[in-house]
Formats: C-alpha cells, sequence, structure tokens
C-alpha cells in the first residue's frame, strides 16, 4: 500500500550498467500535489532512476507503484505521466495552440473541446497572446512555457521534468523558476523535478532529495535540508559554507578546537566525549567582523586572500594557518589585511 | 533522459536498421519520436532525403503505418512526409518496434500522394488478413491527408489530395 497521501512509490530501486552500479535501493513517495526535486551531480543516477519510473528503462530490482498498484507491466506509453526536457522538443512547424493540442489529439475528445483545453494550459503559462505564432519566433523562455503547457494540457497523473531549464541563462532561469513553481503548485499535479543546480532545487522544491552515487542521501523540506544537512557531503554540495575537521575538548556545552580556532558546534546527534574527531560546517553568515584581537570561541582570524562581489554581500576567503574559510561579509574588504570574523550562534554546525 | 531506439524490421520480424532518437511525446496510442537521418544522402525522385534531416517519426501502437515528417536540416521546411505500412509498433521500455510491410506513401508539402513499392508489398507472403489491414490503413491515410487530419494538419488548405504531379523538380 501507497502511504495515506502517496501516490507514486519508488520502493528499493537497484539499477547497474555493465556491472557498476547505478542505483542502489533508492525508496521514497510522492504525495498528490508534491513537487519532489532530485537533486544530484550528473551520474549521480537521476536521470536513470526518472527513466525507471517513466517506463523506458527496467529496474533490476525493486518497484515503481502507482497508488499501490505496481507498474511493472504498464509500458511508459500507457503511464500516463507527461515528460518535459531540457531541450524544448517542440514541433516546428506548428503554431504554439497546435504543440499544446499535441498530446490531446488521441483523447478521442471533440476539436472544440480540444481547442478548450489546449486555450486553457496556454492561460496557464501566461501565453494566452501566442496562439498563433510560430514557435520559432518565440525566445527560449517563452518556447519552454510552451513546452510546459504541451506536458500539462492532457492532465498527466504525473509530471517529470528533467533539467526544464538547463538550456537557458542565469536570468531567464530565475524569473521562470518563479512561474514554473507558481503554475506546478497551482496545478496540484505532483512532479518529479530533476536538476543539478542546487538553487533551482531550493527554489522549486516542496521536497528536496539529494542523490549520490545511486542512494538518496538526504531527504527533508529545502528549509530543514539547508538547516541540518546531515553529512558533510551535502553540505558541501549545497555549499553551504567551509567545511572544517575538529577535535572534542570539551562535551557539554560542546566546544571544539580547530585550524579556524575553538568553536562551539550546534550538534543534533547527542554527547560527544573529550578528543573525538568531529567534521564542522561553518556557514558563511551572517557573520560580523571585529576590530579586537582577543582570542574567543566561533571567532575566526585571517588573512584575506580573495574577495568577489556577490551583488548583495561580498565573499571574502580567508586563510586561517592551513585552513582557508569563506564568508560573506555586507561591506568590502582588500586582499591581504588581517580580520577578525566573528560567527554566530548556530553558525557551525556539526556533520555526521 | 528521453532517450529511446528504433528498431525497424521486416514482415519477418527481422531487424534491418536501428538509430536513436529521443521522445517527443508519449501516450497509449502513439509515440512520437525526433530523430536525424544519419545515413547518406539518399535521392528519390520525389523526396531528397540529406544526411542530417531532421525526422519526426510518429509511431502508434494500433495503428497500421508509422509517418516520419521529413525537415530540412535543422530548419523547419516540410520536405513531406513519408508513410510506412507496418504492423502497430510495440514499446517495450526504451525500444520501439516497428515491422515493415514494404509498401510507402508520400505525401507532398502540399499534399500530393505518391503509393510506392506495390509489387515489393504483392510478394511478402503474409497473411490475408494482414493484407487487408494494410489496405485499409493506406485508406485511412489517404483519408486523413484529403482532410488535414492528424499528423497532416500542416497541409496547406489550398492542397490538393489527388496522386497527381509528382515529377522530379528541376
Amino acid at each position: 500500500m501507497a502511504t495515506a497521501a502517496g501516490v507514486l512509490e519508488v520502493r528499493d530501486v537497484w539499477k547497474s550498467y555493465q556491472g557498476t552500479p547505478l542505483l542502489r535501493g533508492v525508496s521514497f513517495t510522492l504525495a498528490r500535489g508534491q513537487i519532489a526535486c532530485l537533486l544530484g551531480a550528473s551520474g549521480s543516477g537521476k536521470s536513470t532512476l526518472l527513466r525507471i519510473i517513466a517506463g523506458l528503462e527496467p529496474a533490476e530490482a525493486g518497484q515503481i507503484l502507482w497508488e499501490g498498484q505496481d507498474l511493472q507491466a504498464t509500458p511508459a506509453h500507457a503511464r500516463g505521466f507527461g515528460l518535459m526536457f531540457q531541450e524544448y522538443a517542440l514541433f516546428p512547424h506548428r503554431n504554439v495552440l497546435e504543440n499544446v493540442a499535441f498530446g490531446l489529439r488521441m483523447q478521442n475528445l471533440p476539436p472544440k473541446e480540444i481547442e478548450r483545453r489546449a486555450r486553457e494550459a496556454l492561460a496557464r503559462v501566461d501565453l494566452s497572446d501566442f496562439a498563433s505564432r510560430r514557435v520559432t519566433d518565440l525566445s527560449g523562455g517563452e518556447q519552454q512555457r510552451v513546452a510546459l503547457a504541451r506536458a500539462l494540457a492532457p492532465r498527466p497523473r504525473l509530471l517529470m521534468l528533467d533539467e526544464p531549464l538547463g538550456s537557458l541563462d542565469r536570468g531567464l532561469r530565475d524569473q521562470l523558476l518563479g512561474d514554473l513553481r507558481h503554475i506546478l503548485s497551482g496545478d496540484g499535479t505532483p512532479a518529479l523535478y530533476v536538476t543539478h543546480d542546487q538553487e533551482e532545487a531550493l527554489a522549486i522544491a516542496d521536497r528536496l532529495m539529494l542523490i549520490r552515487d545511486g542512494q538518496i542521501v538526504r531527504s527533508g523540506t529545502p528549509a530543514d535540508v539547508f538547516a541540518d544537512p546531515g553529512e558533510a557531503w551535502v553540505a558541501q554540495f549545497l555549499s553551504l559554507g567551509t567545511l572544517v575537521a575538529a577535535r572534542v575538548i570539551q562535551s557539554s556545552p560542546l566546544l571544539a578546537q580547530s585550524e579556524l580556532g575553538i568553536l562551539a558546534p550546534i550538534c543534533a546527534h547527542g554527547r560527544h566525549t573529550r578528543g573525538e574527531a568531529l567534521t564542522l560546517l561553518v556557514r558563511r553568515g551572517p557573520v560580523s567582523i571585529r576590530r579586537g584581537s582577543r582570542t574567543q570561541r566561533n571567532l575566526v582570524r585571517g588573512t584575506v586572500i580573495e574577495v568577489s562581489f556577490r551583488g548583495d554581500s561580498y565573499r571574502v576567503t580567508l586563510a586561517c594557518s592551513a585552513q582557508r574559510a569563506t564568508f560573506d561579509l555586507p561591506q568590502p574588504v582588500e586582499v591581504g589585511m588581517r580580520l577578525s570574523i566573528s560567527l554566530r550562534a548556530g553558525a557551525v554546525l556539526c556533520l555526521t | 533522459m528521453s532517450d529511446v531506439i528504433v528498431v525497424k524490421r521486416d514482415w519477418h520480424g527481422r531487424e534491418v536498421l536501428r538509430w536513436a532518437g529521443r521522445i517527443l511525446h508519449l501516450d497509449p496510442e502513439e509515440v512520437v519520436v525526433e530523430a536525424r537521418f544519419t545515413r547518406p544522402t539518399v535521392t528519390l525522385p520525389y523526396l531528397t532525403l540529406a544526411h542530417g534531416d531532421r525526422m519526426v517519426e510518429h509511431y502508434y501502437t494500433r495503428r497500421w503505418y508509422n509517418v516520419f515528417e521529413v525537415f530540412a536540416g535543422e530548419s523547419s521546411r516540410l520536405k513531406g512526409w513519408y508513410c510506412n505500412l507496418a504492423r502497430p509498433a510495440q514499446v517495450r521500455g526504451s525500444v520501439i518496434e516497428s515491422d515493415d510491410l514494404a509498401l510507402d506513401l508520400f505525401v507532398s508539402p502540399r499534399g500530393q500522394t505518391l503509393v510506392l513499392d506495390e509489387d515489393e508489398f504483392e510478394a511478402l507472403t503474409i497473411e490475408v488478413g494482414e493484407r487487408r489491414q494494410v489496405r485499409l490503413a493506406l485508406g485511412e491515410l489517404q483519408q486523413r491527408v484529403r482532410e488535414h487530419q492528424p499528423p497532416f494538419e500542416a497541409l496547406p488548405s489550398s492542397a490538393s489530395a489527388d496522386g497527381m504531379d509528382l515529377s522530379p523538380r528541376s
């Protein structure tokens, strides 16, 4: 049985290619109306997983269930899942409305109903005025919205998106991300979204699933994952700050000695003993610059070796003994300056 | 993610050719695949299939044909529709299999039609029932062309659907 609200259930899926494991026991459920995002680097197995769910590839072990029913015997074209890919695969010689209506033609609907539904889908992506335009005359972002309308029009029971914004430039991507989130949550169709881009994943997902070497290593709401990445790899992949090795010098309250000085990490894993080795995450912000040089906990001292402007802050890399650490400062500093950076409580987190 | 393999087989079910494509559309009755013509250019009296031409291939799971829309290279210029009479397509995982039954119909961008390889079709030793299915399917295709039904919606409204002048353009 699927869980109470789960419509899609992926149960212990395994897959290898020429002896190399691609997926190693992947399990998750997707609820009605939920947007889940599979986030991973290329080669992590995320696209393979999507192909298996779509029915384009068989799993070696495990099951894909829809409302509790095993889909093994259901071929890809009969699963009722909508697909949307990176390259907006539109029909170049058809106009916008014809492209959107394409998936409705085989549903035995009267032509008027096909047109009504296609126009409705176009309205959802805010392209009503573009119905009779040639798709080749549209911008990349507009083409991608047509592709989304085309995927939504037949009312799929699940929408699968594989790097749908991958080919667009950053500004357009940010704009379309907001639109996409709005359209998908308004539509209520559960969606499985695959990307390698952290920002895209955080912006779009109700639920984030990080996939690495064929396994889901962390799953939760974007806020949960952000607050507690769990393991070092996740923190690094999400680029949450600097990872640093430390040794426990006091167990309660927890204090650890590191190349960045004495740090007071927050820890969700229970007690640690003196001398134990830890991996800590030092977040980039919020931090403040201290004038004084008095040694204290959560105060990082070092020499500025790199500064880059980030729009709303300055990303500063400090060299502190053999360790480098990166912070976001609200004001510019110069390379070569000696700085003392004070970390707020909660800026240092204990990882597994 | 959307990669698939198309396997063309003969009437015995023996593999003739396979090529890679990507899915443009997937529903219970129709799978649309985009592929490139990767073989050397073929010049036919009614159509030149050039290396690199874009093919939008419609496979049907219940119809006795498939239809290739042929576009010139990267452009959206339609060269015509090449229809292969075939057994209903089988979709297994990412493999689409189609048993070709020799008979073809070419439809020009203006809607002129040309039935091809009838003699080859007649020479096939297929069952009477299948032969009848293929003839019915050919009639259905020709009707779709006349009525601009999918996948021939792009035919211009003034198009003539009669099998007429298809002499090579000089």
